[in-house]
């Protein structure tokens, strides 16, 4: 039987099971709250995503379907715009049609611009657009097309404005585009070469993966790497061929040309034989002799150039920013521009581009102004000049696709032309030279009387009194020219200064009369007469003027120049005493150009009134062949009619033998009448003789020109011939613009004659017209301050005469 | 400048005995023309580079010297000498500086302007940079676009009469010889030429003006 201590026991341990169950009770109680209150919780937070999503959904719903309701309002808007009639027809009939004149296009149109106003304030709504009557008037004009062939890009260009680019349409296509998109990007940053994957799996987006990448690294995408690669094997080869005969360099060709197309492969990952590899090698056999591949590589001096442009600059730009270059990089940027220019061609579209901007130049201004048009070319350049247009490939196609028979007809035209020219000469330089001999004749009589007259008049301004350089000072000039080698010349005149400092000294020392100063002090009237009479040779205030500017240019360490600053204080303030008005400055100017040259050409005055009853004229045009400073002043006296007669009279009278033509001895002077003549700044002696020269370069052309047409007639002759026309063209063009275009047009090809044209316009392409204008500017101003005039002039002075 | 051209030659020889027969042909080249012109030898040259030997002499000097007229012999040797001289510029500024030429060209002058003018606004320091920008490039564009130019008279006369008889295409011997041009402006660049000789340049062009 259980004790009681027993049953105490039992109690005990039962309560304290039960006390143990009730804590295993009580606790699972409060778990089961917990995971109630969870299970509530997440209920409550999944019925929240759900609502969301379904809201979600409702939206993406709504805008899914909105988005296809504006597709197919765009759609439908260019359609109708497509289907009805374009341009100013279509226009005409939709304004027909407000008047109540329907038709089919009418109609579509009335539609369309009821779509259009739904579309305008879409995209007034999507790009938070003010509602303006200008923003409307501004999108309208941008959607409207104006031909068909507008409505693709436009309808595209909709779309992506009301944000439905056509692209979004394939998600995962897309999706996975862009990544592929931003692995090829990493991938070419580790290695600029490695191009695009292709694998069989991506295969089908092939196409859009290139087009991608193509907007994407339009950088790259100029140069094809892959052609880079090329133009190293290719300067590899070229460097090899070309400069083998040069041993001074051999050996660095060598070693350059044996790393080159390694580094290239390196440097760009391509294996051997790899397509890449092979390409490089046979565009580098390209530059071996009969590789004709060559012709067929029209990519390659847009690539060349690319590379001579950013490798070749970029490289000296680095250098002047002191960073270090790599040699190869240099190297390869080099050969890769001598590649190009090897190849020498502009790209197609570069030709299409210039020639279209010249086009509409010449269509803008007239061809019998081609100042304009260089002007115009110039403006609308960005480094395409009338010049460029010209001479880029296509009118070299054009004219060597003529055919013989063309250019013989073409050449007969030439000569015609040259034949009218040659008559129209014969008109406007007429061979009378007697003529010229009354104008000489008168031209004498007036000068000696002004000779006459110029003391009176001399006195009567004031010049025959004090105004006069005084004996004292005369000589301290005179000694000054002689005694100080190295000074300024005192004698600003053409000549030799050897020999007028030579006769200032002979003057002063012989003939100088030696009652120069009366008892009063003051100058004699033998001395004043003396001084007029030959201050052709004596300083002049002119002089004094020039004379006082070359002083401040003279180094200030020099030892004379003491003694010339003081002659300058005296003259000056004789000058500015006594010439307040600078009458005798003018005066004595007036002497020394117009009556000193006849002065001194008395005999030939003789001569010329002889020469009125003789047989030959030849000592009259001998005279003028004469290439001195008082003939040239005597010729330049002569009437315009006068100065023609006597340039027909000096070329007829070179003719060989009496039967030669006129158009045969114009060919042959070429460049031979007097330098006086040629660089005349008389603008009427300068246009005769334009016309002459440029007479004179057609003939001989048109000589060469005949004698090639006899053999074959080949374009290249034509084409040397239209180049060597092209200074008679302007020359007549110059004359005669109507004529000339005219001429231009029927005999030659109106391109042909524009080009030859212009082309004499574009003198050779020197240094000069390279640089900056600025900088010609500073070095034209830094020339004006080293002392102009004088500088010129000092300049054709040997240093060895100037220290004896 | 016949003398100056052998002792040229006769160096290099010096150099390079085993390549004695060449420099005979140059020579020889050269003294067949009456008035000193490179535009012959270098003409010559071009062919021999294109057939890869000198077997061919007779046809280039025939070519040369009975195809082309008088005038157009001395256009060529202008543009040759023209474009020569661009090249050496750029290959060496060393020829800009130099004023030993009888007569000195309207580039070389402009040139040493320009050399002259930025050694007094910047000093000798500071002038590569500008220099660079102001007259190598210039220079550089003198050179390339005009010897790249189709209707350049190099290419339109020189290279078809050049090739005549041979089995070359005037195309070929155009673009061989605008490589053989624009070289030297690319050695010059290779082997830093402006930047080396320059410094001493500006010392000599300074000592002149002090003088």
């Amino acid at each position: 039987m259980p004790s009681l201590f027993d049953a105490l026991e039992g109690l005990s341990r039962g309560v304290s099971e039960s006390d143990k169950n009730l804590g295993l009770y009580l606790k699972h109680e409060e778990n089961e709250e917990d995971r109630e209150l969870d299970r509530a919780i997440k209920q409550a937070k999944l019925a929240e995503i759900l609502q969301k999503r379904a809201s979600l959904e409702e939206t993406l719903l709504e805008n899914e379907k909105k988005a296809e309701n504006l597709k197919g309002l765009v759609d439908r808007f260019y359609q109708l715009y497509g289907g009805s009639t374009a341009g100013v027809l279509g226009k005409l009939q939709e304004k027909a049609g407000d008047l109540g004149i329907a038709s089919d296009t009418s109609n579509k149109r009335k539609e369309a611009n009821v779509l259009r106003e739904e579309l305008i304030g879409e995209i007034l709504k999507q790009k938070g657009l003010p509602k303006t009557k200008q923003t409307y008037e501004m999108i309208k004009k941008e959607i409207t097309p104006s031909s068909h062939a507008e409505i693709p890009s436009l309808k595209k260009g909709v779309m992506h404005l009301i944000g439905l680019d056509e692209e979004e349409e394939d998600a995962d296509v897309d999706s996975k585009l862009s990544a592929l998109d931003k692995e090829e990007t990493v991938s070419e940053e580790k290695n600029p070469d490695i191009g695009i994957p292709i694998s069989e799996d991506n295969d089908g987006i092939l196409k859009k993966i290139g087009k991608g990448i193509w907007k994407a690294h339009k950088p790259i995408r100029e140069i094809n790497k892959s052609m880079v690669k090329g133009l190293g094997n290719m300067g590899k080869g070229a460097l090899k061929l070309a400069f083998a005969p040069m041993p001074d360099i051999k050996d660095e060709i060598d070693v350059i040309s044996e790393n080159l197309g390694k580094k290239y492969n390196e440097k760009m990952g391509v294996k051997e034989g790899s397509w890449e590899d092979v390409v490089g090698t046979n565009l580098g056999e390209m530059m071996f002799p009969g590789g004709g591949l060559l012709k067929g590589a029209k990519w390659l001096p847009k690539i060349g150039k690319a590379m001579l442009g950013g490798g070749l600059f970029g490289a000296l730009k680095a250098s002047a920013d002191n960073k270090n270059i790599p040699k190869e990089a240099l190297t390869g940027a080099a050969i890769g521009g001598v590649g190009s220019k090897v190849a020498g061609k502009l790209s197609k579209k570069g030709s299409k581009t210039k020639l279209k901007k010249f086009e509409d130049i010449r269509k803008g201004a007239h061809i019998t102004d081609p100042e304009e048009i260089m002007k115009q070319a110039e403006i609308l350049g960005e480094g395409a000049t009338i010049a460029e247009a010209v001479q880029n490939p296509y009118y070299t196609e054009k004219l060597r696709g003529m055919t013989s028979r063309s250019n013989k007809a073409r050449m007969k035209g030439m000569s015609e032309s040259i034949s009218k020219a040659v008559d129209s000469f014969e008109k406007d330089f007429p061979n009378e030279p007697r003529k010229v001999f009354s104008s000489i004749e008168n031209n004498f009589s007036k000068a000696i009387e002004d000779s006459n007259l110029l003391y009176d008049t001399a006195k009567e301004i004031g010049i025959g009194q004090e105004g006069l350089l005084n004996p004292k000072t005369l000589r301290a000039y005179a000694a000054l020219s002689t005694d100080f080698p190295g000074a300024p010349p005192l004698k600003m005149r053409k000549g030799s200064i050897d020999k007028i400092n030579q006769e200032l000294k002979q003057f002063v020392s012989f003939s100088m009369p030696r009652n120069a100063v009366d008892s009063n002090g003051n100058l004699t009237k033998e001395y004043k007469s003396w001084y007029i009479q030959n201050f052709d040779e004596l300083p002049n205030a002119e002089d004094l003027l020039k004379f006082r500017k070359a002083i401040k240019n003279i180094p200030r360490d020099t030892p004379y120049r003491a003694n010339v600053e003081q002659l300058e204080r005296e003259f000056g303030e004789l000058v500015e005493k006594n010439d307040p008005t600078g009458k005798m400055k003018k005066a004595i100017k007036n002497y020394a150009e117009k009556v000193a040259p006849y002065q001194n050409q008395k005999e030939f005055a003789k001569e010329v009134k002889n020469l009125r009853y003789s047989d030959t004229i030849d000592p009259a045009l001998k005279f003028f062949e004469k290439d001195t400073y008082e003939v040239e002043r005597i010729f330049n006296d002569l009437p315009k009619e006068d100065k023609r007669r006597v340039i027909a009279g000096l070329i007829n009278s070179r003719k060989s033998y009496p039967k030669e033509t006129l158009s045969r001895a114009i060919a042959r002077e070429d460049k031979r009448l007097p330098s006086y003549m040629r660089n005349s700044k008389d603008p009427e002696v300068k246009k005769m003789v334009k016309e002459f020269e440029s007479l004179s370069s057609a003939n001989k052309a048109l000589t060469g020109l005949q004698t090639a047409m006899k053999d074959k007639g080949s374009a290249t002759e034509v084409k040397r011939g239209v180049k060597k026309l092209a200074p008679f063209l302007a020359g007549y063009a110059a004359k005669n613009p109507t004529a000339a275009t005219l001429m231009g047009s029927a005999y030659l090809g109106r391109k042909v004659y524009e080009k030859a044209l212009l082309k004499q316009l574009n003198a050779k392409k020197n240094l000069r017209y390279y640089l900056k204008p600025e900088l010609l500017e500073d070095l034209a101003r830094e020339k004006e301050l080293r002392g102009q005039d004088l500088g010129a002039y000092l300049g054709k002075v040997p240093r060895e005469k100037e220290k004896n | 400048m016949h003398k100056k051209v052998r002792e040229i030659m006769n160096a290099h020889e010096k150099e390079h005995p085993e390549e004695r027969h060449l420099n005979d042909f140059a020579i020889e080249d050269l003294m067949s023309l009456k008035e000193i012109s490179p535009a012959k030898p270098l003409a010559m040259h071009v062919g021999y580079a294109l057939d890869r030997h000198h077997k061919n002499r007779d046809l280039y000097g025939k070519n040369y010297d009975h195809l082309l007229k008088p005038e157009e012999k001395k256009e060529i040797s202008d543009e040759i000498f023209e474009l020569s001289e661009i090249a050496a510029m750029l290959h060496d500024p060393e020829y800009i500086a130099d004023t030993s030429h009888n007569v000195s060209s309207e580039n070389q002058s402009l040139a040493r302007e320009i050399l002259e003018h930025h050694l007094n606004l910047h000093g000798p320091e500071k002038s590569h940079d500008h220099l660079l920008e102001e007259l190598k490039k210039p220079l550089l564009d003198t050179l390339l676009d005009r010897s790249i130019d189709e209707q350049n008279i190099l290419h339109q006369l020189l290279s078809p009469k050049m090739v005549h008889g041979s089995k070359h295409h005037p195309k070929d011997y155009s673009e061989m010889l605008k490589g053989f041009l624009v070289w030297p402006a690319f050695d010059g660049h290779h082997k830093d030429h402006w930047k080396k000789k320059l410094p001493e340049i500006f010392k000599m062009l300074q000592g002149e003006k002090n003088a």
